[in-house]
């Protein structure tokens, strides 16, 4: 339906008065044509663009160039950032830092994505930090926070704690969660136990009152953690993988509480998704039990079967009714 | 015609509105609760999250309980092709039994479990289709063409009832193919003009589109018309592109071009590749238009490529690196240049525009490059309205 016609349509059953249907078309005629995504979009493909262009400039002229030029050029340039950052930086409070200046927080972000590369480049042609490689990753990690919380960036929040992930050996990007070698279970323990640090800070910091808005990106990287890791036990780990059940229905009580609470869809997907996982390699494991006993081909894949189309059946079920059910 | 109730749509499109005023500060807050009250509907129409989750899980569902009958009924039917297509036709009426059935009882729209039924249903009948007619043994061209012809009206009458895009869309498709091949079966030299042909047809589609949306009675589909109107500025300037049309003309029609040849017509097609993408820029901005606006944006990309492909240096970096300071200057530059609104352009954030529902996508995309998490938040959802799920109280609070 068109808003002239909405409009035009509530006038008439008066449910609108006279002066709101002015008002309404008032604000309809002189309304701007905004080109604030297409700009901003445009702004950050520069960004990237342009980075990677120098990145590959620097790469391929290098013997020309010499390491310590480069090395001071993105030194300078990281520091440039910062500097600008330090210079417009507003009073620090434990509320949520409004900033107007629409390229404040992509400098920002540049100072730390240069940091990193410099950081980077003294350890690979320097050796600066010889063995010590959880010195390399633990200082972005601490500058990263203190920035974080300093000039209220979530994005950094979001670097620094990946920062200490990879100090403890793990990889914590969104995409690339997976990618993780579960090859030992020390790692899986690791993943445990940063996933409910994190989870907990998330609680800690809403009662405290501390920067409540980061408590978002603490509790997501803390459940995605807490929810691959106790997966990557129950699949990897042997002979105590039935114990990784109950903490999974666990962290999935925790997920939906807080999609309940925080009236957030995302994280009541999370808990649907990941609950399923596991509830389906539980039910492969009693299948695979039953099969070692009886040589019944045939009923085992009727009953995969069944078990699919009854449990997504009430999958949708739940999803249909959540309200109702979350609210008992 | 369409399956939903069309009071029902309409409320939903007033409410919809209506939230946005408020959000705006335009309506007050009494006047705001009148207006869901009067115009109830009782869509479920979830989150967007709830709707992946619901889509995925539906389609895992349909496709376990197929099977299962599939299973108990016998897997192998001894009538060959027939026999599955039968099949096919069988489970897909039964889809669209419980399609028709849900939406009728439960209401649910755009719901994430009528799109999986929908498109399983089509596949189901569009795949029994060419299973009937590969038992014909007739050559490719003639069994693609009358696949699609048979599957067109199926398309056309799903976007009629569901009023979806994606169908719309491929009813867009499946007619540019029908096209395709009757040029292809008519004789070796109409193939030359298949550019043109595209042309002419993206034009006719797209003034239909625009013509149409403007229409109020057509307005249950406006969503199809959107993604038609979409579709055939793209097919406008693909066809008209350096690259398609070489490659065509060396994949179609055997032409071999020999060092220093080039196509026929070849600087027509290096000015269309370079202008269209330029042309629907500024008509966008000129007549406040965002989709010629973003399709234009879109297609420098592909025109910048094309001639990099045909006129490299080998210097990518080199390329990136002044494409790059271009387009940070660019934005710079108009974002200082429109502080202060010019020729009724801002750079403001439009308010009632909200990409994606309340999915914070910039910060997705800025998370996953330089590797941080996302911050995604579903809380507010345009299409949920009020009825079933407490009204009003569905509204955000981030």
């Amino acid at each position: 339906m068109k808003i002239k016609s909405i409009l035009d349509k509530l006038h008439l059953e008066s449910t609108l008065n006279d002066e709101e249907y002015h008002k309404l078309n008032q604000h309809y005629n002189s309304k701007l044509f905004s080109v604030h995504w297409e700009l901003k979009i445009i702004l950050y493909l520069g960004v990237m663009l342009l980075s990677t262009g120098v990145g590959i400039l620097i790469y391929l002229n290098i013997d020309t160039i010499g390491h310590t030029a480069i090395v001071t050029i993105i030194g300078l340039a990281s520091a440039a950032c910062f500097i600008y950052s330090y210079k417009n930086k507003k009073p620090f409070t434990w509320q949520e830092v409004s900033n107007d200046h629409p390229f404040a927080d992509y400098i920002l972000l540049l100072g730390c994505l240069l940091f990193l590369s410099f950081e980077g480049y003294l350890q690979f042609q320097y050796v600066i930090f010889g063995e010590h490689y959880g010195l390399a990753a633990l200082i972005p990690a601490v500058l990263f926070f203190y920035i974080a919380y300093r000039y209220d960036h979530k994005g950094i929040l979001s670097m620094a704690i990946t920062a200490i992930g990879s100090w403890l050996g793990l990889t914590i990007t969104p995409l690339n969660m997976l990618d993780q070698d579960f090859g030992t279970t020390t790692i899986i323990y690791t993943g445990i136990i940063l996933g409910a640090v994190f989870t907990s800070i998330s609680y800690v910091i809403i009662t405290k009152n501390w920067k409540k808005h980061f408590s978002f990106t603490y509790f997501n990287f803390g459940m995605q953690l807490l929810f691959i890791s106790t997966l990557a036990g129950m699949f990897t780990i042997e002979y105590i993988q039935l114990l990784f059940f109950p903490l999974l229905a666990a962290i999935c009580y925790l997920a939906i509480r807080y999609a309940k609470k925080e009236n957030s869809f995302y994280f009541l997907l999370l808990a649907v998704v990941y609950g399923y996982i596991g509830l389906t390699y539980l039910f492969y494991l009693i299948l695979d039990f039953l099969n070692a006993f009886s040589n019944a081909d045939i009923g085992i894949f009727y009953l995969a079967l069944l078990y699919f189309s009854l449990s997504c059946a009430g999958i949708i079920y739940f999803f249909f009714n959540y309200k109702k059910i979350l609210q008992s | 015609m369409i399956a939903y109730s069309k009071t029902h749509l309409d409320n939903l499109a007033i409410v919809h509105e209506a939230k946005k005023w408020h959000h705006n500060t335009l309506i007050t807050d009494q006047k705001y609760q009148e207006i869901i009250t009067n115009h109830k509907h009782p869509f479920y129409s979830p989150n967007f999250f709830v709707r992946i989750g619901l889509f995925v899980f539906t389609l895992i569902c349909a496709s376990a309980a197929n099977g299962l009958i599939m299973a108990m009924t016998g897997i192998i039917d001894n009538n060959g092709e027939t026999g599955i297509a039968i099949r096919l036709f069988v489970h897909g009426s039964l889809m669209l039994f419980a399609l028709e059935f849900l939406i009728k009882e439960k209401n649910i729209f755009k719901s994430g479990i009528d799109d999986a039924l929908l498109y399983m249903i089509l596949g189901y009948f569009i795949t029994g289709i060419s299973f009937i007619f590969s038992s014909y043994e007739l050559d490719e061209i003639n069994s693609l063409l009358l696949i699609s012809i048979v599957t067109l009206p199926i398309l056309i009458a799903a976007t009629i009832r569901y009023s979806d895009r994606m169908v719309a869309a491929s009813v867009f498709i499946c007619m540019l193919f029908i096209i395709f091949l009757v040029m292809n079966k008519i004789s070796e030299s109409t193939k030359l003009f298949l550019p043109f042909v595209a042309m002419i047809t993206a034009s006719i589609t797209y003034f239909l589109s625009i013509k149409y949306r403007k229409k109020d009675s057509l307005r249950y589909w406006d969503n199809s018309l959107w993604i038609i109107e979409i579709l055939s500025l793209l097919l406008f300037y693909l066809a008209g592109n350096y690259y398609i049309v070489r490659t065509l003309t060396e994949e179609l029609i055997g032409i071999y071009i020999n060092e220093g040849e080039d196509i026929p017509m070849a600087y027509f097609f290096y000015a269309f590749t370079a202008l269209i993408p330029l042309v629907y820029i500024f008509i966008g901005l000129k007549n406040k238009n965002k989709i010629l606006l973003r399709t234009g944006l879109l297609l420098i990309a592909a025109s910048v490529i094309t001639f990099k492909y045909y006129f490299s240096l080998g210097h990518h970096e080199i390329t990136m690196t002044i494409g790059g300071s271009i387009m940070l200057a660019l934005a710079w530059f108009s974002i200082n240049y429109l502080k202060t609104p010019k020729h009724g352009i801002t750079y403001t954030k439009d308010t009632d525009e909200n990409i994606l529902g309340n999915f914070d996508s910039e910060t997705l995309v800025l998370a996953q490059t330089f590797g941080g998490t996302h911050h995604v938040q579903g809380d507010n959802n345009p299409e949920m309205g009020g009825g079933k799920f407490g009204g009003g109280g569905a509204d955000s609070s981030f």
